[in-house]
């Protein structure tokens, strides 16, 4: 039986790209850059008491992108499981860079654009900073929708060169 | 290996697979004698075990590495007066973990504890939290939120990419 069901990974593929994604940008930009913070537009950290309302909501946001990955990490165990799921290198990295330019997209435009609790690199040119950004979330999309296409042809189950070694052990 | 040890023929009671058990507690016992145990018997029958003519199907060997393999070929073996671990204790034991857990937990307790004792300009921080509660908390939090929800959303719309539906033939030969 050829395995088809290509769903299973890049579901699981995307929230865990959402998720690692969503670490990279709060570690990345929010603590070692220090370029903004959660709600920096809105409640610019100028004192102590406004750093540490920031510092909070950067923590709930954490919280969130790292429910995003538990549950990445278990959908993926259960594809795993499937025999009807291809393990695909390809697909897994495809969807995983799918879901991280998905999340900075989505990101970028409601946060960024619509709301604007807070700007990639707030002050003189904020603008294109917030442009680049959603431009580099389309690539990713991009990138990994490629990716993902060029793993339609990998149909081997988890586990399918495990089976010959499990058989010899018993002789 | 001594023939003290070993009995030509299959046996029962306190022998297993030829090597007496007993014989071989009492001897672990005394320190002196554990390196006579590695030399004569634990380590021809790891050999044994090792190759494909041990006739117990790697029986030996595992009894062989679950009593002693770790004490008797350590590098601290020449310690003459170390004290043996008793043949009752398992490193897999749930009492050891259970222990180590909470030996973690005490600590997690004092860390946390410790921690909020020494928070540097707590009247700071008890302002910020009560600023988060008291300004628009369940609007930020839907803002913070609404990402990860899309995103969870197209997550749960790709999964049905590439499954296999039953022919409708075979749903009303069910039915």
């Amino acid at each position: 039986m050829k395995a088809t069901h290509q769903g299973a990974i890049i579901s699981s593929g995307i929230l865990l790209g959402a998720g690692l994604g969503g670490f990279a940008d709060g570690i990345l930009l929010h603590q070692i850059l220090q370029w903004h913070s959660m709600l920096s537009s809105v409640r610019p950290p100028t004192d102590l008491v406004e750093m540490k309302y920031n510092m909070l909501w950067d923590g709930l946001f954490h919280a969130f992108t790292w429910i995003m990955v538990v549950l990445g990490i278990w959908r993926l165990w259960a594809a795993g499981k499937r025999p009807d799921v291809p393990w695909s290198t390809r697909t897994l990295v495809g969807s995983l860079l799918l879901g991280w330019g998905l999340f900075n997209l989505v990101e970028g435009l409601i946060n960024h654009q619509l709301l604007g609790i807070h700007h990639v690199h707030p002050g003189d040119g904020q603008l294109v900073w917030d442009v680049a950004f959603l431009a580099l979330g389309l690539i990713q999309i991009g990138a990994g929708w490629a990716t993902i296409a060029a793993g339609r042809v990998d149909r081997t189950p988890s586990g399918h060169h495990a089976a010959p070694l499990a058989s010899h052990r018993r002789q | 290996m001594p023939k003290s040890l070993v009995r030509r023929a299959p046996v029962e009671g306190h022998f297993v697979h030829g090597v007496d058990v007993e014989a071989i507690n009492a001897m672990t016992r005394q320190p002196t004698a554990t390196r006579q145990i590695a030399t004569e018997c634990v380590a021809p029958l790891e050999g044994a075990s090792s190759e494909t003519n041990d006739p117990s199907g790697g029986t030996v060997a595992a009894f062989v590495k679950h009593r002693s393999p770790r004490k008797v070929k350590s590098p601290l073996l020449p310690q003459r007066n170390r004290k043996l671990p008793s043949a009752s204790s398992s490193d897999s034991s749930p009492r050891r973990w259970i222990g180590a857990a909470s030996v973690a937990m005490v600590f997690v307790v004092l860390g946390a504890s410790t921690t909020a004792g020494a928070c540097p300009r707590c009247a700071d921080g008890q302002a910020a939290r009560r600023e988060v509660i008291a300004d628009g908390f369940s609007r930020n939090l839907a803002t913070s939120l609404l990402p990860f929800l899309i995103v969870g959303a197209v997550s749960a719309g790709t999964h049905a990419i590439g499954r296999r539906r039953a022919p409708k033939n075979a749903e009303r030969e069910v039915s």
